[in-house]
Formats: C-alpha cells, structure tokens, sequence
C-alpha cells in the first residue's frame, strides 16, 4: 500500500519545483544567449535536484521528463549548445510541460495532457540528433566536454575554403519556404556540424581532473608531489579544449615521471621530499595561455645530446643543444629511456602535446634549469566567441542581419552609400534606397535599408569566415542570423 | 464586433482576430523575439473578450506563419493555461490550421496537443 504523502509537503514541493523550473528556463536562455557555464551547472544541478524530488514526492511523469530533458540537454551540451530553433522550442515545450504536471493534482488523472505522446515527440528529437550516440548512462555532474574527440577534423585551409560555402548554404535554408526549407536545413546543418564553431569551456572542471590521475602515478612511483591547479574560466573551441586537456595529461605525466624526484633525493638536494607542479592556464587577451611547471631536477642536456646522437638527431661534434633541447625532445619517439614502461619511454607524450597544439593554432615554449625544474608554456589565439552587435531587420530578409559595434550608429550618413541587403542576397527584386540606418567606422560610413531602429544584442558566433567573405553566421538567443563585415563589403 | 484593435502588424509579422460567433484568428510571417510582447498582449486581451463573449472555439489560422521562436511559441502554452485555468464550463478550444508544406509547424502543434489533447485540434 502506497504511503500518503502529507499534503503540506506536495504544496511545499510544487512551490519550489516551479521555482526551479523558472530557473532552469532563464539559464538555459543563458546559455544559449553567451554560452555562461555557471547557467549550465546551474541547469544542470536544478534539473537533476527536481528529478529526485519528484520520484521522492510521487511525480513519476515530472520524473520522466526531467529524464528526458537531461538526455536533451546532454546532447545539447555535446554539440556546443549549437541548437537550433526546433530543438529550443522542444526544450522550452518540456519545461513548460513538467511546470503543467506540477501544478496537476497529484494522482490525479492526466484529462488532457498527453504524456506519452509528448514523450515519444522528444523521443523523436533526440533520435533525430543523436542517431549515433549511445544511451547516457550517467546522470550526475557535469562531465568535461569532450567533443573535440568525437568530431571529424578539419584541416584549417579546409575549413577556410568551405567557411564561405557554408554561409551561401545558410542563407539559403533561412531564405526557404516549405519542404525546400527543411531540405537544405539538412545541408546547412551538415556544413555547421562539420567546420562550425564547437563552443566549449575551459575551466576547473575540465582540467583539474589530471590531479588524482597524477597523485597516483607519483605513488606507483614512488614519489610524493603536490599538484597545484590554478585554472580560471575561459570560452574556447571544443578543438582546443581538447589540446589543452591532453597537453596538460601528458606534461602532469611527464613532470611527475621525468622532473620530480624521489623523497630521498629531493632531500640529498636541499629540496622539500614533496615536489610541485603547479598548473596554471586562462585567458590572456586573445589568447588560452597555459603552463605546466615544476621545481624537480629539469631537463638534463647530457642526456637528451646523448640520446639525439644515438638516434642521429644530432651529429657527435654538436657539444651545446641549449638552443635546440626543445626541439629534441618534442621529436616524435624521443626518449631518454632505454626501455618503455607503462608510464614512458615510447617518446610520444611532448610530440603529442606539440602536435596537438600546433594543429589548432597555437604554440610550445619551454624553458629549464638543472636543479630547478621545467616550465612549459602553451599559448593558443582564441577567437573572440560572442560580442555586443546592433541587430537589423532588413526587408525581404527573413532572418536577423548583425552589425558588429565596433561600428557606431549615425544620424550624420548622408550621402554615404546604402546598401538593400534583400536585393544583394538575390531575396529580392527590388531595389530600395530607404529608409536607411547608417553606420559608421575609422571614417567610413554605411547606410543599411531598414525602417526599424536597431537594436543592440549579445551575439554568439557560429560559423568564422576568413577576409575577404563578407558575412559569418552567428547566433542570438536562439535565432541564427548574418554577421556583416561592413568593411569587407564592396559599396 | 468589429476585430480591428487585436491586431499586430509589424515589419514581417501580422496577427488578427475577428469575433463573431466563433473566433477567427489569423497569424502570418516571421515571429520572433521582437513581437512576443505584443503577441503576449493579443492574446490577453483576446482571451478577455471571449471569456465575456462565451465563445467556446478559436480557429487559429497559422498557415502563413513561416517561422515562429520559442519565445513565441511559449505564448500557445501560456494561452493554454489560461483556458485550463477557468472552470470546466467556461473553457474554449483552439483549432489551429497548419501548412503541411512548413514540417515545423506540424511538429510543434503536435507537441502542443500533448498539454491538453481536449482543448486542441490540428487540422491540415
């Protein structure tokens, strides 16, 4: 027999799961919007809370739907949160759906609502979206993003020469009616997948997962070492994320295995018995700049000159490498073990690391000192990911064009030349002269026909073109729109 | 009773409701995040008038709606509370009218007969 839950309880528990739901709601709008991690941990630990709290409270159908929207949002979470608008409104409809069973009367009957057939709706979604993925099998914090991994990479020069192709593509799905339009959303969704931007954050949670796996190591080692992560929040690419991560991996790893030293030594050298390796990474400017430090014995150069010469790295008569350390030991199957073990000794570990680094654009420095340890420094440019644009609606345009505001608004454009961006996409016939908006830039000045004011948003981008394309897509809220490049336009 | 004042006409988004016996009401363009307010406010107000006017069915012609957002969408829902928050007696039902041709639309009706199968129809 099913016990009664008091009833104070059940009112207590809809008053705070719609609270919740609110919450849910506004981040997910959040993260949409900029991307703001703290909104997806946030979602993330509301939604899981109110999944326990209505088994616990007998709302086994708000229980399924959180389910549900976990798997969604999993799945959003894997594709960058790159959603488009029928996955939104699908994830808005289920939040709006569990606020309804909420306010339902308990072990009431469902009159009305439809729960299996909103269930086999997202059913249908998610089959849509992740015809390859395997079921979640975890439903507790977030994991790292980890989707650099499971995406196909593509070669910068690539990427480039299609980035442009991409853009016709999505202009015209967006300019589409009808079946035409879901056609070649396939297509425009295919080329996004491929070389958009796969948004990730680089942060705590991401990176300083290395420590345990590097405190075990030390032990098996037979070393003691104090790993010090001091990783702040950065938006990166998922790409990128993945380069850090394994960069970090295998520097942790090597600086356990080849830089700290035993206790006993340390102690011999005037050393504390605990090595440090402090791991520091972030945003600087422009850039993801990340370094892997330790205060062990550092790189010896006898060694390395010892073993470039015996793998003809080097010829006999070069006595100094203390300009070229660096490049050696980054050379694929450099090691100075003479046999592998499970830690090391195969020489792949800093070929990785610079490899991966190099491929997304970034670079490896390193310095070292003999008694003093090894500081390895990465710095990879990251590309501005959101910013604040004036958004125009153009006629015949049906979807939002952006003006990055660098450029100004101005009443002072006349005379400037304005340009129908209805009629340069090829949407329309006509050709209009006004009404027009007019922007301005290190002396230049644009008019845009528009008959409403602009207005500023917070736009994400999507999809990077490099000059001389005039437009990238980029996102606000939800709604894919154009990025114009007015300086690139030719007027 | 004339319909002129529950009415939106913005740059790519119309809205338009004419009460008589039953209730006509019109939806065409894009609707996006600029017309939710004043969408929210049309259906308010429509809301009122045929609560006042006992009317018992809305036929809501979405045909022309090429694009609609979430934001928008959410204010279906949000109509659909309203009616599930009068008594039994005084509830009304929405027909909507899609476009075969606009998958979406389909889509997110169907979705919206899930919250309450007894006060709306999808017909093609």
């Amino acid at each position: 027999m099913p016990i009664a839950i008091p009833e104070e309880l059940v009112q207590q528990f809809r008053a705070v799961a719609l609270e919740r739901l609110d919450r849910v709601e506004t981040s997910w709008a959040a993260i949409l919007g900029t991307l703001d991690e703290s909104a997806a941990v946030l979602l993330h630990r509301e939604l899981h809370t109110l999944k326990g709290e209505s088994k616990m409270l007998g709302f086994s159908d708000v229980n399924l739907v959180c389910h549900k929207l976990e798997d969604m949002l999993e799945v959003a979470r894997g594709r960058g949160y790159a959603v488009d608008e029928d996955f939104d409104l699908a994830v808005n409809m289920a939040i709006r759906f569990m606020g309804m069973l909420v306010r339902k009367k308990v072990g009431a009957q469902l009159s009305g609502i439809d729960l299996p057939g909103f269930i086999k709706q997202i059913d249908s979604i998610l089959a849509e979206l992740k015809p390859e993925t395997k079921a979640r099998t975890t439903t507790g914090p977030m994991q790292p993003l980890k989707l650099a991994a499971a995406t196909l990479k593509v070669p910068p020069a690539v990427r480039d020469r299609l980035a442009p192709i991409a853009v016709d593509s999505f202009i015209e799905y967006a300019a589409a009616r009808g079946l035409r339009r879901d056609r070649l959303r396939l297509s425009w969704h295919g080329l996004r997948d491929l070389i958009g931007i796969h948004r990730a954050v680089v942060g705590p949670g991401q990176l300083a997962k290395h420590k345990a796996g590097g405190e075990v190591l030390a032990r098996e080692l037979g070393k003691r070492v104090e790993i010090i992560f001091e990783v702040g929040t950065a938006e990166a690419t998922a790409e990128v994320l993945g380069a850090i991560d394994t960069a970090v991996l295998h520097l942790v790893r090597n600086a356990i295995d080849h830089g700290i030293e035993t206790p006993d030594e340390r102690l011999k050298s005037g050393k504390s018995p605990v090595g440090v390796i402090r791991v520091h990474c972030g945003a600087q400017g422009d850039e993801l700049v990340a370094t892997v430090s330790d205060d062990g014995r550092g790189v010896s150069m006898d060694e390395v000159r010892a073993r470039a010469i015996d793998m003809r790295l080097i010829a006999p008569s070069e006595t100094d490498i203390s300009e070229r350390w660096f490049d050696i030991v980054c050379q694929p199957g450099f090691t100075t073990r003479s046999e592998a073990s499970d830690v090391s000794g195969r020489g792949v570990g800093l070929d990785a690391v610079r490899v991966g680094i190099l491929d997304v654009g970034g670079v490896v420095s390193a310095t070292t000192t003999t008694g003093r340890g090894t500081a390895w420094k990465i710095t990879i440019p990251v590309p501005r990911m959101t910013f604040e644009g004036y958004v125009v609606r153009a006629p015949s345009v049906p979807f939002p064009l952006v003006i990055d505001s660098t450029w100004k608004l101005t009443d002072a454009g006349d005379g400037a030349p304005v340009i129908d961006l209805g009629h340069r996409l090829g949407l329309s016939e006509d050709r209009l002269k006004d009404p027009a908006r007019y922007f301005t830039r290190d002396g230049k000045t644009i008019g845009i026909v528009t008959d409403r004011q602009p207005q500023t948003a917070s736009v994400r981008r999507l999809l990077i073109t490099p000059d001389p394309a005039v437009a990238e897509v980029v996102v606000l809220e939800a709604v894919e729109g154009l990025l114009l490049h007015l300086d690139r336009l030719n007027v | 009773m004339g319909g002129a004042e529950l009415a939106i006409k913005d740059l790519d988004f119309e809205a338009a409701a004419e009460l008589e016996s039953t209730v006509q009401f019109r939806l065409s363009g894009n609707a996006d995040g600029a017309i939710v307010a004043q969408l929210t406010t049309l259906i308010d107000d429509l809301h009122r008038r045929i609560v006042a006017d006992h009317l018992r069915e809305v036929a809501v012609d979405i045909r022309g709606v090429e694009f609609m957002n979430a934001s928008c969408f959410n204010v279906f829902v949000s109509w659909l509370n309203l009616i599930n928050e009068l008594p039994p007696e005084n509830r009304y039902s929405l027909r909507f009218s899609i476009n075969p041709g606009i998958p979406w639309q389909r889509r997110s009706l169907r979705t919206l007969s899930c919250f309450a199968t007894d006060l709306v129809q999808v017909v093609d």
